[in-house]
C-alpha cells in the first residue's frame, strides 16, 4: 500500500466500515456470545461451542460471533440475538444446558422471548423488553471506555476501526504536533488509573524532556491485587482502545518501544493483546514507518508470572530486565532513567484507554466530567454481597451510595450494608457513614481511604472484619517483596494480630500496636505497596473498634465467622478494659 | 520450535535427565537468543512444556543464557506461578479472594480438600491432585471460584467440584489434556 498516512488510513477505514455494515445488515440471524474471562468461568465457551455446533448442523440458520464482556457480569453467560433488520437483544443466563432452548424457541422461530430477554441494545425498546440504556444497572453509568465492550469482536481490528477507532491517532499523526497532543492531555487533567492518581501529563513531560534514546513505554496490566479485574476486561473486550492510546502517547513523548506487561494469570488478556498487536503490524499501524509516516514504534506483549509487587512501576522494570521483580529506590525518576536505564513512561491500561477519548472530546471538554482533581470517568468492579456485580463506569465523584444501591441494586439476600472495601488489600474500609462520599481521589484521601484502581467489594453484616483483616494482611505479607524490613515484618505482625483476635486471644494493646505500626510502615518503606499495606488494618481499628474489642474482651464473633475456641468473656481483658477505661 | 510440540518418546517430565532436557529444550529457547530480558519468557516456556521448572532445567537455561544457575533460580523462585516441584495431574487453585471468602469460598476449599484427601499447599503422593490457593482469580461476581488445571470456574455449587475433579483426572490420564 502506498500514499500518505491520511489516504492510507482512509482506505483502511473504508474497507472496515463496509465490512461492518455488511455484518450489521446481514440477512442471516446473528448470535453473539460474550466471551471474556468472567463469562467463560460460568460456561460461555461451552455455550459458544454448542451454538456453533447447532447452527452448523442445520437446525437453525445463523452465524455465531464472539464479542467482549458488556460488564453486566451478573447476567452471564450473555448471548445476543439479532434477526435480519432487527436490533440486538440480550439474553442472560444462557448456560450450556439452555443453549438448545435458545436455538429452538428463539432463533428457529425468529421471535424474541420477552420472558427471557434482558434488554435491547440501542435506545428503542421492544414489546416487553426494555432498552439496555434504561436498565437500572446502566442508567447512572457514563460509558466512554466501556462503550464498545460487548459490541465488537475484540479479535478484529476492523470492528474497532469501523466504529471510529484509530482516527484520533491518525489525526494526531497528520494534523497535530506532539506539543498540541501534549497540551490536550494537560488540559484534560487526566490522572493515572492504576491507584496512585499521578497526573499523566507530568509523567509524559519528564520522559519527553529527557534527551536519551531509545525511550520506552509500559502499559501496566499486572493487576495482581484481589477483587479487581478491569484492566484484563478492557484488554479482553476492546484491546485496540488501549493500543491507540499507547500510539498517541508514543507520538507525543517520542517513544521507540512499548511493552504491554500483562499479569501471569491473565491468559486470555495476553492472547487477545497479542492478536491485536499482530493485526496492527499487519496493516501498518505499528512497527517501522507507521502508515508510511516518519513515526516508528514497536509494541510487544510481555507476561508476568504471578506477583503483586510487579505492579509497582520500578518492580515491573526489574522484572522485564530479567531480574527479581522487586521495587527499587527511585533516586532518579523512571521517566528519566527507567528500564535499561533509559527514559521510560509507565501508565495503567485504563489511563491509556482514556487518551483517544481526550483527543476526541478535547481536553477542556473532558475536564468538565468528574471532580476538579479527578477528571473524567472511572471504572469500578463492584462485587461481594450485592444484587448486580460486574464492570461499571461512572464519572469521578459519584457517591458510593449511587454505585451500591442504584447501579448494583443494593444488598443481596436481604442483608444490610456493613462496609465497602475499595482498592483491594490496600484501601481503608468504608463504613455506612461514608456512603455519601464522592468517589474521587481527593475525597477518598481526605476520608482516610483510597480509591485505588477501582476494586470495590461490598459486604453485609455476615462479614467479619477480623476475618477480612486476616485476609488482607496475609495477602500483603505473602506478596511483600521482603526488601524493606518494616514491610516484611510489619505485615507478618499485623497478620498475627488479626489471627490471634480471631482465636479469641487478642489483647487490647494490639489495637494501639496497629495504630502506631501503620505510620511506621508508611514512613520507612520504599514503595507505594509497603506504604499502603497497613492502611486497611488502621482503618478497621478506626471504624470497627467495637467489633474488634468484642473479639478481644468478650471472645465473641457476632458474624459467626471466627471459630473462637474459648467461650465467654476473658476476665483478664475485662480487667484491662476497666484500667483503660473502655466500656465494652 | 514451539513449546506446544509433543514431547519426545520416553520423556518423563517429572524425571527427565540433563541430556534429555538439553536436547529437547534448546530449540525451544533458540528464538529468544537475541531478546532483551529473555529469562522470564524462557521460564514460561519451560513451565508450559514440562509443567514445572526442575533444577536440571535451570542448569540448561543458565547455559543457554550464559549465566549462572543461581541467577536463573533467583528469578524462578520470585514468582508464584512458576513451580519448582513436579506438578500433579490435576492442579486445583481455590480462590481465597474477599468476594469468595464471604460467599462459599471456605466451603469450597473444604470440599476440594475432602474429595482429594489433602490440604491446601499439598500434593498427593500418587501425584493425582495438588491444591493451591490463589489470592484472587478475578471472577469476583461469580463466587465461589476455583481453577482446575488453569480453567477457571465460577458459581461452584456444593457437590459440583467433586465430579469436576474426577473428570479432569480422567481426561489427563487418558492423555487428552495436560498441564496447560
Amino acid at each position: 500500500m502506498s500514499g500518505d498516512p491520511t489516504s492510507r488510513f482512509a482506505a483502511l477505514r473504508g474497507r472496515a466500515v463496509a465490512e461492518w455494515a455488511a455484518l450489521v445488515q446481514s440477512r442471516q440471524t446473528r448470535i453473539l456470545v460474550q466471551l471474556a474471562g468472567c463469562g467463560i468461568a460460568v460456561g460461555a465457551m461451552e455455550t459458544f461451542q454448542d451454538l456453533v455446533q447447532a447452527t452448523r448442523g442445520g437446525t437453525a440458520e445463523a452465524t455465531v460471533e464472539l464479542v467482549g464482556c458488556s460488564g453486566l457480569c451478573y447476567l452471564e453467560p450473555i448471548v445476543e440475538v439479532q434477526f435480519p433488520g432487527g436490533p440486538r437483544v440480550l439474553y442472560g443466563g444462557v448456560t450450556p444446558d439452555r443453549a438448545p432452548e435458545l436455538i429452538d424457541t428463539v432463533v428457529s422461530r425468529q421471535v424474541h422471548r420477552a420472558d427471557w430477554a434482558v434488554a435491547v441494545r440501542g435506545p428503542d425498546a421492544l414489546p416487553g423488553i426494555p432498552s439496555l440504556e434504561t436498565l437500572p444497572f446502566m442508567k447512572s453509568q457514563l460509558r466512554r471506555v466501556l462503550v464498545r465492550h460487548g459490541v465488537i469482536d475484540p479479535t478484529q481490528i476492523g470492528h474497532y476501526i469501523a466504529l471510529g477507532g484509530y482516527s484520533q491517532f491518525v489525526r494526531a499523526l497528520t494534523s497535530l504536533s506532539p506539543d498540541q497532543v501534549f497540551a490536550e492531555v494537560t488540559a484534560s487533567g487526566l490522572v493515572g488509573r492504576g491507584g496512585a492518581a499521578f497526573p499523566t501529563a507530568r509523567k509524559w513531560e519528564t520522559a519527553r524532556k529527557t534527551p536519551a534514546r531509545p525511550k520506552y513505554m509500559f502499559c501496566n496490566a499486572e493487576e495482581g491485587e484481589p477483587a479487581i479485574y478491569k484492566d484484563r476486561r478492557i484488554i479482553e473486550s476492546d484491546p485496540h482502545l488501549v493500543l491507540e492510546g499507547m500510539l498517541i502517547a508514543g507520538l507525543a513523548i517520542g517513544i521507540d518501544k512499548g511493552y504491554v506487561y500483562i499479569g501471569g494469570e491473565h491468559h486470555l488478556a495476553a492472547e487477545r493483546a497479542r492478536i491485536a498487536i499482530a493485526q496492527m503490524y499487519e496493516i501498518g499501524l505499528a512497527g517501522k514507518n507507521i502508515l508510511g509516516s516518519d513515526l516508528s514504534l514497536d509494541l510487544e506483549v510481555r507476561v508476568g508470572a504471578g506477583s503483586y509487587a510487579v505492579g509497582e512501576s520500578s518492580a515491573m522494570m526489574s522484572s522485564l530486565e530479567g531480574k527479581r521483580g522487586m521495587p527499587r529506590p527511585k533516586l532518579v525518576r523512571s521517566a528519566e532513567k527507567g528500564v535499561w536505564a533509559k527514559p521510560t513512561n509507565m501508565n495503567n491500561v485504563e489511563t491509556y484507554a482514556n487518551v483517544p477519548i481526550i483527543l476526541e472530546m478535547g481536553g477542556a471538554e473532558y475536564a468538565k466530567t468528574g471532580t476538579r482533581r479527578s477528571t473524567g470517568t472511572k471504572l469500578f468492579a463492584p462485587s461481594g454481597q450485592i444484587m448486580r456485580g460486574g464492570l461499571i463506569e461512572v464519572p469521578f465523584g459519584t457517591p458510593l451510595r449511587t454505585i451500591v444501591f442504584d447501579i448494583c441494586g443494593g444488598m443481596a439476600n436481604g442483608g444490610a450494608f456493613k462496609f465497602a472495601q475499595p482498592g483491594g488489600p490496600t484501601g481503608g474500609a468504608m463504613p455506612a457513614s461514608m456512603l455519601d462520599l464522592p468517589m474521587s481521589n481527593e475525597d477518598c484521601a481526605k476520608a482516610g481511604t483510597v480509591l485505588g484502581s477501582g476494586g470495590l467489594v461490598i459486604f453485609d453484616q455476615s462479614a467479619c472484619v477480623v476475618d477480612l483483616g486476616i485476609y488482607m494482611m496475609a495477602f500483603n505479607s505473602i506478596e511483600s517483596c521482603t526488601r524493606c524490613t518494616t514491610c516484611r515484618i510489619g505485615t507478618a505482625r499485623l497478620t498475627d494480630i488479626f489471627q490471634r483476635m480471631s482465636r479469641g486471644e487478642g489483647h487490647l494493646e494490639d489495637l494501639e500496636t496497629i495504630r502506631w505500626l501503620g505510620p511506621v510502615m508508611i514512613e520507612t518503606t520504599l514503595c507505594g505497596l509497603g506504604q499502603a499495606a497497613p492502611v486497611p488494618a488502621v482503618s478497621l481499628v478506626d471504624h470497627f473498634r467495637a467489633e474488634l474489642e468484642e473479639h478481644i474482651v468478650h471472645r465473641q464473633c457476632s458474624s459467626g465467622v471466627c471459630r473462637i475456641l474459648t467461650a465467654g468473656p476473658n476476665p483478664h481483658r475485662l480487667e484491662d478494659a476497666r484500667v483503660l477505661k473502655i466500656s465494652v | 520450535m514451539s513449546s506446544d510440540a509433543a514431547l519426545p518418546a520416553g520423556f518423563d517430565r517429572r524425571n527427565a535427565s540433563y541430556e534429555q532436557i538439553r536436547a529437547d529444550f534448546w530449540p525451544v529457547m533458540a528464538p529468544y537468543a537475541d531478546l532483551e530480558g529473555a529469562i522470564l519468557p524462557i521460564l514460561h516456556e519451560a513451565q508450559r512444556r514440562y509443567g514445572w521448572v526442575s533444577e536440571t532445567t535451570v542448569r540448561v537455561i543458565a547455559e543457554f543464557l550464559r549465566t549462572t544457575p543461581p541467577s536463573v533460580y533467583a528469578v524462578l523462585t520470585y514468582y508464584h506461578e512458576l513451580m519448582t516441584t513436579p506438578p500433579a495431574d490435576v492442579h486445583v487453585l481455590v480462590c481465597a479472594g474477599p468476594a469468595c471468602r464471604v460467599a462459599g469460598g471456605p466451603r469450597l476449599q473444604a470440599e476440594v480438600e475432602e474429595s482429594t484427601g489433602i490440604t491446601v499447599g499439598d500434593t498427593r503422593r500418587d501425584l493425582a491432585y495438588s491444591i493451591g490457593s490463589s489470592a484472587c482469580l478475578g471472577i469476583c461476581m461469580h463466587p465461589p471460584v476455583a481453577a482446575i488445571n488453569l480453567a477457571v470456574r465460577g458459581n461452584l455449587r456444593p457437590g459440583q467440584v467433586n465430579r469436576m475433579l474426577r473428570e479432569a483426572l480422567a481426561r489427563v490420564r487418558q492423555g487428552e489434556g495436560g498441564h496447560g
